[in-house]
């Protein structure tokens, strides 16, 4: 599902987006690598294909690194198809965990913001 | 030098960019963060290249990539890193040093050397050193602290020493204005009565000129 941004947001519109981001970027960075064992290029180039949250290399790489020396992503240097040896990310164990329960809890999260927008209240 | 050096020059120049804008990320995560750079570098060329990059691929790449400074922005909006402490202009400091060099020329000009005639070895010393210095020390102080100000502001926060910056710029002009207003107070009022009282008013009027002046010069110094 790709969402369009269909309007130019103001300056406080900008500022609740980076947050939203921010809460966003890991969340979509370990659903990738929870589908399996990828390379930093390739998470970059799925993740591009997300409108509107402005991801490139300069935001994704900061968040791998992180979730590495957290503990969530390991990294096995393996070959690349005729070019130098490649770098592939994936989850650990505790990440694993980590992007089962943060699914989970977006999955409440979703139905509760539903129901809201729909004005179901009660 | 070879194609491959030239390549491999870029690529490490573009590195050492993103590197410097990476804060107080840890050694470790700034590593993994520039080694995920090189692998989407050493991807993006083998898309591209037949065999090996030549210099216009290269330059083809680094460009399509994000800018060094993205980094800085990407990782203290995303990662709650703050970004690296401000350092001191050089441009403030190099006019710091020049500006006292005027003030002791002028000093020297106008303290009598006691004693009877002849240059003593202090006095030549001075003239080749102190005498120079002090020559140069307005132009250089002054324009320093313009280069400071500009620099400062343009440096997005990396930069600091403003305050020094300013004093650098002003110094000079406002004794210089200072001066000629007194000598021109001189003049207008030569012969007048209460001289003494009505040049007093004059140098608290200057002061008072000199404070809107420095006030003006901070405010459109630090305007955003």
């Amino acid at each position: 599902m790709q969402y369009k941004v269909v309007v130019e947001a103001s300056e406080t519109l900008k500022v609740w987006i980076t947050q939203l981001r921010k809460g966003l970027l890991e969340f979509l960075t370990l659903n990738i690598l929870d589908q399996g064992e990828s390379y930093g290029y390739e998470i970059v180039q799925k993740l591009k294909a997300f409108e509107g949250m402005d991801i490139t290399e300069s935001t994704v790489y900061p968040i791998l690194a992180r979730l590495k020396k957290e503990g969530y992503a390991q990294i096995r240097v393996g070959p690349s198809q005729g070019g130098p040896p490649r770098r592939y990310y994936s989850l650990t164990a505790i990440g694993k965990a980590r992007v089962a329960y943060m699914n989970s809890y977006w999955n409440s999260l979703n139905e509760s913001i539903k129901s809201i927008r729909q004005g179901d209240l009660a | 030098m070879s194609q491959n050096k030239l390549v491999e020059d870029k690529v490490q120049a573009y590195l050492a960019a993103v590197h410097g804008y990476l804060g107080s990320l840890s050694g470790e995560e700034a590593e993994e963060i520039l080694s995920s750079i090189r692998g989407h570098i050493d991807g993006e060329l083998e898309r591209i290249a037949d065999g090996s990059a030549t210099l216009a691929q290269i330059e083809q790449v680094l460009a399509s990539m994000d800018p060094p400074e993205s980094y800085a922005q990407g990782a203290s909006e995303l990662l709650d890193i703050e970004p690296p402490p401000a350092r001191f202009a050089k441009q403030p400091i190099i006019g710091a040093i020049f500006l006292p060099f005027g003030v002791i020329m002028a000093l020297m000009m106008f303290i009598a050397v006691p004693g009877g005639g002849g240059t003593t070895t202090w006095q030549w010393i001075a003239r080749f050193t102190i005498l120079p210095l002090g020559i140069l020390a307005p132009f250089v102080c002054t324009v320093m602290g313009f280069m400071g100000i500009s620099a400062i502001r343009q440096s997005q926060g990396k930069l600091m020493g403003m305050p020094l910056a300013v004093l650098d710029a002003l110094f000079y002009p406002v004794i210089i204005l200072d001066a000629l207003l007194f000598i021109l107070a001189l003049w207008l009022f030569e012969g007048v009565a209460y001289l003494n009282i009505i040049l007093g008013v004059v140098v608290l009027l200057m002061l008072l000129v000199d404070y809107f002046i420095t006030r003006l010069m901070w405010r459109a110094a630090i305007k955003p």
